[in-house]
């Protein structure tokens, strides 16, 4: 089920480098580096709706600074291995998540641990953008005033930063607190809620397909987005889109659905080696399109 | 027809509210006059509506103050943390509360609260129990379905994916409450208060029971006043003549302080729509 991590770079006897092959001969600028320590880790993860297993014995880990790609068909347990991270899990009443969830080495899920601040570390983007019914200034000034930040000249600091590296500051400046975070475009509003996570200084920031809803121009945008965001953060990102998991992530974990309609982890491995040799069958079949 | 059919009642009761001004030549200033001596036998007959009008106001205002943090807190405790067997019951059980006739409040506060403030609270000033405080609390019981009904529905409308855009924030559930669900129906709840508040200023029989009726300014909770509704009902049957005209626009102020609360209602749907 799992492949070795952090395998030293397998491009070096391909004949002719894409872009991305020639990336990936330079592990420290693309997340590979095998030497960067482990962010996020699971370990035989399984998490049940009530009496249903939805995800069964997941290990994985994440490095500090990569980009992780989640892939796999609709209900194969992407969104819901996601949300063990920041323990948005404990929301949904029945959700139950056995097995080790660590953050930096840490049980996430100790009793000792409170969510609140798992999530202070751990941020999500959600698929649909969500911004809050306010001002632009107001929503990304939101986590940073509920953490305690009253001074103005630190929030407003702390606002621009958050918006100029979420790639929207030239577009919203001018209106920051007469704009509504709703009467932006739906590509906008994505940003505003990336720049809203961005504020609360999280590490890791979790992204459920963030994209799904955006046209192509901002879908590209984002992307780029998370290339820059790499240097600061570890992100992992749910997609159902192939050419983004190859073109955003440095590797990929493909689940599928077992048997019994519970997902698994079936093949982890450099974001290249899965889409162009993967070890595995079904792997193959579904980066190919063959898929069901 | 329906259209017609309002629209000749509001004629009516214009034509008739203005009758005391055109045909008696009040001066229509006299009005704001604090003086009610509405009987033509005795001297210095004047049409002074200010104690209808303030009374009005102030037995709905103290109503309003009291009513409205019970009824919103109830409601958010319904819809954000009241487990779904409990708003299973709640739900019918305040749709039951909406449909109490008036005179039932009205008996409960007429037997159990004015005797309960006459007794406890005389030395306050409460000497019969009849007063401002006792209209006020009867008309906050009377409103508190309402509120907490339109209430519930403008916080439950609050897209989930607010809260949880909140909560993965690293906000406590509360501070996703009084940050992001509180602001957002914000114009549901004021609403919800203006629509009680509506509700409040037609009342007049459960009113009329506790209130005490005295035509004064109100100035202590404590002593009785009187509101437009209840002097109608109970001048409606002695009142001839100019009496009776005066009557009409007091009628007439009362047509006017709904239509206020309704163009607020229709005011504050407006904004929430365009949120
Ligand atoms: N809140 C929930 N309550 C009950 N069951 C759920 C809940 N969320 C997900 N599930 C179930 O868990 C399984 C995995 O769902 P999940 O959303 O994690 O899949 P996914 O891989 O993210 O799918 P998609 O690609 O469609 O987003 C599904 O069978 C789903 O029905
Ligand atoms: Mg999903």
């Amino acid at each position: 089920m799992n492949t070795p991590q952090g395998a030293s770079p397998v491009t070096a006897t391909r004949p002719t480098p894409t872009p991305l092959a020639i990336a990936s001969l330079q592990p420290e600028l693309t997340g590979l580096n095998p030497d960067a320590p482990v962010k996020l880790r699971a370990q035989d993860v399984s998490v049940r709706y009530g009496d249903r297993m939805a995800v069964r014995d997941v290990t994985l880990d994440v490095r500090e600074h990569s980009v992780m790609a989640f892939i796999g068909p609709s209900g194969c347990g992407k969104s819901t291995v996601l949300r063990c991270f920041d323990r948005m899990n404990d929301l949904i009443p029945g959700a139950a998540v056995e097995g080790r969830i660590e953050l930096d080495g840490e049980d996430v899920y100790a009793p000792s641990v409170l969510p609140v601040e798992v999530r202070r570390k751990v941020g999500l983007v959600f698929q649909r953008p969500n911004p809050f019914p306010m001002s632009i200034y107001e929503n990304v000034a939101f986590g940073p005033r509920r953490h305690g930040e009253q001074d103005k000249a630190r929030l407003d600091d702390v606002v621009e930063r958050a918006l100029r590296q979420a790639a929207l500051w030239d577009e919203v400046k001018d209106d920051l607190r007469k704009k509504s975070g709703l009467s932006l475009s739906g590509g906008q509003q994505q940003r505003l809620c990336i720049a809203r996570t961005l504020a609360t200084d999280p590490e890791v920031i979790l992204m459920d397909e963030p994209c799904s809803a955006l046209d192509p121009i901002a879908t590209l945008k984002i992307e780029e987005l998370i290339a820059q965001l790499k240097a600061d953060y570890t992100i992992v990102i749910v997609t159902h889109n192939m050419q983004q998991a190859a073109r955003v992530s440095d590797r990929t974990a493909f689940f599928t659905l077992g048997e019994d309609r519970a997902g698994y982890l079936v093949e982890l491995d450099e974001t290249l080696r899965i889409f162009t040799n993967p070890a595995n069958q079904l792997t193959e079949d579904y980066v190919s399109g063959r898929f069901g | 027809m329906v259209i017609a059919a309002v629209v000749l009642l509001l004629g009516f009761i214009v034509w008739r509210g203005v009758q005391l001004f055109v045909v008696s030549g009040v001066p229509v200033t006299q009005i704001l006059s604090p003086t009610w001596q509405p009987d033509p036998l005795s001297e210095g007959t004047t049409y002074g509506l200010l104690p209808f009008i303030a009374g009005t106001l102030a037995v709905m205002a103290v109503a309003a103050i009291v009513s409205t943090p019970l009824s919103v807190g109830l409601a958010l405790f319904m819809a954000e943390v009241a487990p779904t067997w409990a708003r299973r019951i709640a739900q019918p059980a305040m749709e039951v509360f909406v449909g109490i006739p008036s005179v039932v409040y009205g008996w409960l506060g007429l037997t159990i609260l004015v005797p309960f403030l006459r007794v406890h609270f005389g030395w306050l000033g409460f000497t019969t129990g009849f007063s401002w405080l006792a209209g006020s609390l009867v008309l906050a019981l009377m409103i508190l379905p309402t509120i907490t009904s339109i209430s519930y529905d403008a916080f439950v409308a609050v897209p989930a994916d607010m809260r949880s855009a909140s909560l993965a924030l690293g906000t406590t559930r509360w501070q996703a409450i009084r940050h992001v669900v509180l602001p957002t129906a914000a114009a549901g709840v004021a609403t919800a208060i203006v629509f009680g508040l509506t509700r409040a200023a037609g009342e007049a029989l459960a009113v009329q029971m506790v209130i005490g009726n005295s035509p004064i300014i109100p100035t202590s909770l404590a002593r009785p006043v009187t509101t437009l509704t209840s002097q109608i009902t109970l001048d409606m049957s002695d009142a001839t003549g100019t009496w009776n005209e005066a009557l009409w626009t007091m009628g007439l102020v009362l047509l006017l302080i709904s239509l206020a609360f309704v163009l607020l209602i229709r005011w504050l749907g407006r904004g929430r729509s365009r949120a």
